[in-house]
């Protein structure tokens, strides 16, 4: 069959798109001044600056460990409620639905007041569990959508026969729905975990003292003081993110290629 | 063990929608419906001039909304947000048909190649495109050399940049539920489309798009709404006139300390984000029915 | 096969949650691992205390001092005001003081710990108006006024009118701060910054919207940057930010504009939930002390009127143009004050600026 170019050219353009800003911000942290302005000099004075920062490496482990739990969290909500909405078309359901729209339209701002305002109405104790909950409060309702979409093509009938053929409910979501959808649900976890890592506008207002996470602390070091360190230190975190990938296709890739040859 | 599993089963078995709704309804209601409800109520509360609601009640939060000076700045609110999500869904097409149709090791890395950038901290794409874009930067010595642009051009702070940079930030938004729809494509139908005769653009347009015209849905939502709500790339690579609905919520909640203004405007927002889901809803709904017409006619 | 890898994919992500999990549920404030030791909180800017004061007196005090952030006065008081819970020390700006002060967010210092705010310049703290320093300690000192490029721009006594010059149309910026840049146009014309006459706003409104039309953006505080690498030749800002850069480019300098500026102070605070009031003294009161004083303007380049710690200051960056402000300087600048209910007057002047096209 004769296919076009264009996917290809554009996925080729996109990526460039992608990560020729991101390589020059790599490029610039090794670098004293701005390109353009003066002589250029190579150095490592930034990266020897945070990893000697007690604060930033303190952060950094903050910000990674509410990442991770919130997005396992939210993954797990939000695939049990795409299914419960996808399959079951009630008022309640309407209500789920409806539910898990609000926090991608509340602008951030009045969702982190208004978490803070409850919070602290109901005396808990502002901390790192306080910024989870928070955070899953937004993240699954990203995870539901996209699962929800790659429902919409979904053949039910399978569930069905696979009940029939007289599998346990377990094995059934084993078996037959947890393969089909992983794709999906691979992708609301990481979307969920990007979520986590990148907010900090909700974070400020529920973080509690002495919790303080990488994103709060690049956003205040932005508006305040002088944020140079930090082109060093997105480019530790996309080294490590490289790495983490890497590592990981080592495993699963293997596992897909003989998956699909099988 | 058996036993409590079989317990476990069996309760959850009793009422399975209860048991798929619960968890998520639960926190939904607690982490989200109460605040809502707790913000919606603060626009109709007075101002306290120190900061956060007053102690009566009023309608004057609401009556604000009134203002001329809304007017445009809702227009380009509408503008550029829509602008934002056809270009992010035009160019992610592709992208996810390509990565539907690749296979195995390839299709892997592809999918994290586009999913590496988005884990870079919103801030630093900004400071990445900064430098890019800087009056001696390499994109514009680039643009000079090509004779693309007059050496006096600034290519930071102007509409097109806070687009750009916009496009740069939510393209993964879009790739990732439509990539997630395509998967499920099944591509068969392209094919015997064309052996019945339909051209590339005919196969397109009736086969492929209403295939995955959820996934583009969901991804017009994906992007449209984050777009609407992101106060930060206006204010940095904006010029003096870029002013966003979400940029008014921010000054109205930090430098104004008038809680129930904001609360009002971002109620306004919710209502039109219920006017456009209702919308797409209904768009969807006429489709559906338009397909099932087709299918009862043949 | 399929079942295989979604298996492997659960077991890494059971595993990795079981870890972060642990790590969320060990909680935040530290207290459990440190012991007996006493924990202090302190809120504040990023980048703004010597971190080897802050050693200093964790050492001396046999104590642990935990540095959260906020970025704005507004963002700290919406969360204070909900959950006033956790800080100790607050370092907010002269008119959030006078807001907490009302809330009652704030408590008096212990004169008894802080005997060394006898080291603060009389006149900074008569002309703040509290001149015993009963609610809080000013602290860092910062002027708004002009960054410029030297190269660019020449080096000339400065008017705000600089905004107006069309020859440098797009690479001046303005402050995105309601009171400052409407500021800056009250202090042109003549008048209060702290006016709420509606005649006088509206005049300043006017000749905004004029320096809008020439201005590249209400810039946030990244135009620093820009100022440095060159974007921009004229930028409105905070003394410190630009004297950080200046010290490294020769071509950046900073000034107050012949017409006169305004001046805004960061003030330790005690919060009135402080968990250790007694430590929160004992930490204002070792900032006060000349030498640490000295030590943090070095850091941020932000003076602190303490004058016997200005003179311990490299003469290198004493003879920084702009950092050393003349006593004349200090008595004429404008400082902010919280207007309460006459706030609405800015926000309304402001809107329109920003709307006018």
């Amino acid at each position: 069959m004769k296919t076009s170019k264009l996917p290809l050219l554009t996925t080729g353009v996109v990526l460039l798109f992608f990560y020729v800003p991101l390589a020059l911000m790599v490029v610039q942290s090794f670098q004293h001044k701005v390109p353009g302005v003066d002589a250029k000099q190579w150095t490592t004075k930034w990266y020897v600056r945070i990893f000697n920062d007690d604060r930033v490496v303190d952060a950094a482990m903050n910000t990674i460990s509410i990442g991770i739990t919130a997005a396992v969290v939210s993954t797990l909500l939000g695939t049990l409620s795409a299914m419960a909405i996808y399959r079951y078309k009630s008022r309640l359901q309407s209500l789920h639905k409806g539910l898990l729209y609000i926090p991608i339209i509340l602008p951030e701002i009045l969702m982190g007041i208004s978490l803070l305002i409850c919070f602290s109405a109901l005396g808990i104790e502002l901390g790192r569990m306080t910024i989870v909950a928070a955070h899953v409060a937004f993240c699954t309702s990203y995870v539901a959508i996209i699962i929800l979409t790659s429902l919409e093509g979904f053949d039910f009938t399978l569930v069905e026969a696979s009940r029939d053929l007289g599998a346990s409910w377990l094995q059934t979501f084993m078996r037959v729905l947890l393969p089909l959808l992983f794709p999906a649900i691979c992708a609301g976890t990481l979307l969920a975990f990007t979520l986590s890592l990148d907010d900090f506008i909700v974070t400020f207002f529920v973080s509690g003292p002495g919790c303080t996470t990488l994103p709060v602390y690049i956003y205040s070091s932005i508006k305040h003081g002088r944020p140079e360190s930090l082109c060093a230190l997105s480019s530790v975190l996309l080294a490590a993110t490289f790495v983490l990938v890497t590592i990981s296709l080592l495993f699963a890739g293997n596992k897909m290629v003989e998956s699909e040859r099988a | 063990m058996k036993q409590i599993l079989k317990a476990v089963s069996k309760i959850v078995l009793w009422k399975p929608e209860w048991t798929l709704t619960i968890p998520s309804l639960v926190m939904l209601l607690t982490l989200v419906g109460i605040p809502t409800l707790v913000i919606l109520l603060t626009a109709l509360r007075t101002s306290s001039p120190t900061g956060g609601v007053g102690d009566g009640w009023s309608l004057e939060a609401i009556y604000r909304l009134g203002n001329p000076i809304y007017v445009p700045i809702v227009v380009r609110t509408i503008i550029y947000t829509t602008i934002t999500t056809v270009l992010c869904i035009l160019i992610g097409l592709p992208v996810a048909y390509y990565l539907a149709r690749c296979s195995g090791r390839l299709r892997t890395t592809l999918l994290l190649a586009v999913v590496i950038p988005f884990w870079t901290n919103i801030l630093v794409h900004l400071c990445a495109w900064k430098m890019a874009l800087h009056p001696d930067g390499i994109v514009k010595k680039a643009l000079v050399f090509l004779n693309l642009v007059d050496p006096g051009t600034v290519l930071l702070y102007n509409p097109q940049t806070v687009i750009l940079v916009m496009v740069h930030v939510f393209l993964p938004f879009a790739i990732i539920p439509l990539y997630a729809t395509i998967e499920k494509f099944d591509f068969r139908l392209l094919e015997s489309a064309r052996d019945l005769g339909a051209g590339s653009l005919q196969t397109l347009w009736r086969v492929f798009l209403p295939g995955i015209a959820s996934g583009i849905w969901s991804a017009a939502i994906l992007v449209f709404v984050p777009v609407l709500g992101c106060y930060i790339v206006p204010q940095y690579m904006g010029n003096a006139n870029i002013l966003l609905l979400a940029n008014k919520i921010e000054q109205r909640t930090f430098a104004d300390r008038n809680l129930p203004e904001a609360a009002a405007l971002s109620g306004c927002l919710l209502l039109a984000m219920l006017l456009v889901w209702l919308f797409f809803r209904g768009m969807s709904r006429i489709h559906e029915a338009r397909e099932a017409q087709k299918e009862t006619k043949s | 096969m399929k079942k295989s890898l979604s298996g492997m994919f659960l077991n890494v992500v059971c595993a990795l949650f079981c870890v972060s999990a642990l790590v969320v549920l060990s909680g935040c404030s530290g207290e459990n691992s440190t012991g007996a030791k006493k924990v202090l909180h302190f809120y504040t800017w990023v980048d703004y205390i010597d971190p080897e004061v802050v050693e200093e007196f964790e050492e001396r005090f046999q104590c642990e001092v935990k540095i959260d952030y906020f970025d704005s006065n507004e963002a700290m008081l919406a969360k204070i005001k909900s959950s006033n819970v956790g800080y100790d020390v607050i370092l907010p700006t002269t008119y959030m003081v006078e807001v907490m002060k009302q809330e009652q967010l704030i408590q008096k210092l212990n004169p008894e710990l802080v005997p060394n705010r006898k080291f603060i310049d009389p006149v900074v703290a008569e002309k703040l108006g509290d001149p015993n320093c009963e609610y809080s300690v000013p602290y860092y000192e910062g002027f708004t006024g002009l960054g410029y490029n030297k190269k660019e721009v020449g080096d000339k006594a400065f008017s705000w009118r600089v905004f107006e010059d069309a020859a440098l149309a797009r690479r001046v910026s303005l402050l995105d701060d309601m009171r400052e840049s409407i500021g800056a146009a009250l202090i042109v014309l003549g008048y209060d910054i702290n006016t709420t006459d509606d005649a006088q706003l509206n005049e300043a409104r006017d000749l905004l919207i004029q320096w809008k039309k020439n201005i590249a953006k209400f810039g946030v505080d990244d135009v620093k940057q820009g100022l440095d690498n060159g974007e921009f030749f004229v930028i409105h800002g905070y003394s410190g930010d630009i004297l950080q850069y200046a010290n490294e480019n020769p071509n950046i300098q900073f000034a107050v504009p012949r017409e006169g500026a305004i001046v805004s102070y960061d003030h330790f605070v005690i919060s009135s939930a402080s968990a250790e009031p007694e430590l929160a003294n004992e930490f204002i009161n070792f900032m006060c002390l000349p030498e640490n004083a000295a030590r943090n303007i070095q850091t941020t380049f932000f003076n602190v009127p303490v004058p016997e710690a200005q003179k311990q200051v490299p003469e290198e960056m004493r003879a920084l143009p702009g950092f050393m402000p003349s006593a004349e300087d200090i008595a004429r600048a404008h400082v902010v004050r919280d207007l309460g209910a006459d706030n609405k007057k800015f926000s309304r002047v402001w809107d329109e600026v920003k709307a006018a096209e």
